[in-house]
């Protein structure tokens, strides 16, 4: 029975195609775009921050607290402040309910874009502070990680914490042997390489970068270029949002 | 408008001001705001549309609470910056207050003065090494005490404090004219 059930699972795995001859994807995207995004900043009236995203069937909600006094107090830093992301998947954000809590995986994101972020705030300004950063992953398909950086980001500039530049982030992979730009469920799961990238996009320093799978060096470079060239159309949505938020232009 | 990480002028031409960093020579914006330029003192700032996180400064009426009574200084919490009452401070909040500064005459017990419990409005002497207030001037001093007793708030009546509830009378050496005023409300005129 069960080897059935698997036998079917690899057929359907070889027969499904997720880049079709005139080499749109299975949304109709070709390699080089992005999933619709939407943005909006300043979603919540008790943070000090908050920016929301749609990303596709992503959906996102980032808060920002602080910068307040670090407690327990060994965490602090007496030169500088300390920021705390904390990445979460709510139970109903995928298709077979998330067992809620942290588990290793969203660890793991959590300590990411934690660093990610600290590259980006001029933390000298608050020693022995905190800056509690959280996001909550309403629905998930492929990218969260993406998408609450960059909400995250958005979030801090709506809380007016200083920082050197914003942070944007987006991933590229390789499906079906080609380079394709912002990944989603299925291309994930059965793609080849997934490479998610954040950059601060004045100075294109890198803040983030991960690889689950294989790439040739061609590819990690055509990968990483790509995702950088993604990054800047993000970043422009969220000027665009940070904008709107103050009443538009 | 500008974005943080915006380049919004030179280190050779202008000062770096609030809201900006210096990088390479170049002054670039560390908050979403717009430009301020002085050319009288060459001074660049952003001045953020958003809100800015609450750091205290030397000068600052604050509200905290008494969180230890000492023989000479009381431990105060800090409890939030007067004007932006629903903002948290963005740095240590444990501050002390001298006998010396509780008022212009002399106090001999410090505990006539509060207990422990007391909100209190005083004013930010100094912010580093430490966080030091002072409760002498107009309008600062105690603005909630509770009773000894029951716990209950006091009232002011004449120049002591009585519990509503169990009538019995305390005093403090310095009571806020703002006793057990709302804050964060302008008074309508």
């Amino acid at each position: 029975m069960m080897d059935e059930v698997i036998k079917d699972f690899d057929r359907e795995k070889k027969e499904m195609k997720l880049i079709d001859e005139n080499g749109k994807r299975i949304d109709g995207r070709s390699a080089e775009e992005l999933r619709p995004v939407k943005m909006k900043v300043g979603v919540l009236n008790r943070a000090d921050g908050s920016a929301y995203i749609e990303w596709g069937k992503n959906k996102v909600v980032a808060a920002v607290y602080g910068p307040r006094e670090a407690q327990p107090r060994h965490i602090q830093n007496p030169l500088k402040g300390i920021v705390q992301a904390r990445y979460n998947m709510v139970s109903f954000s995928v298709t077979d309910r998330k067992r809620p809590g942290p588990d290793r995986r969203s660890i793991e994101i959590s300590k990411i874009i934690s660093e990610a972020l600290e590259a980006a705030v001029i933390t000298e300004s608050f020693p022995r502070t905190t800056i509690d950063v959280s996001m909550e992953v309403l629905q998930a398909d492929a990218g969260t990680r993406c998408a609450g950086l960059t909400a995250a980001s958005l979030a801090l500039a709506d809380a007016g914490v200083p920082m050197k530049d914003l942070v944007v982030a987006c991933a590229a992979g390789k499906v079906d042997g080609q380079v394709v730009l912002d990944l989603l469920k299925e291309e994930d799961n059965y793609g080849q390489a997934d490479l998610p990238v954040a950059i601060m996009p004045k100075s294109e320093e890198v803040v983030l970068l991960q690889m689950d799978g294989h790439l040739t060096q061609e590819e990690f470079d055509r990968a990483l270029s790509m995702a950088i060239e993604g990054c800047k159309k993000l970043y422009e949505m969220q000027k665009e949002a940070l904008k709107m938020s103050v009443g538009g232009e | 408008m500008v974005f943080p990480g915006d380049e919004i002028g030179y280190s050779e031409e202008y000062l770096c001001g609030k809201g900006c960093y210096e990088k390479d020579g170049r002054i670039k914006a560390s908050v979403f705001g717009e430009v301020s330029i002085d050319n009288n003192n060459k001074l660049l700032e952003v001045k953020p549309l958003k809100g800015e996180p609450v750091i205290l400064h030397p000068g600052d009426i604050v509200f905290g609470r008494i969180s230890d009574v000492r023989s000479n200084m009381a431990i105060v919490e800090i409890i939030a910056k007067e004007g932006e009452e629903k903002k948290s401070i963005s740095a240590l909040k444990n501050a002390t207050l001298f006998v010396s500064q509780i008022s212009d005459s002399y106090v001999k017990d410090i505990s006539d003065a509060f207990r422990i419990g007391d909100v209190i409005k005083a004013k930010v002497l100094q912010v580093k090494p430490s966080l030091q207030l002072t409760m002498k001037g107009d309008n600062l001093g105690v603005v909630k005490a509770f009773c000894r007793r029951c716990k209950s708030t006091m009232r002011v009546v004449g120049s002591r404090l009585q519990c509503f509830r169990c009538k019995t009378f305390e005093s403090r050496i310095k009571i806020s004219e703002d006793y057990c005023k709302p804050i964060g409300i302008k008074e309508v005129e």
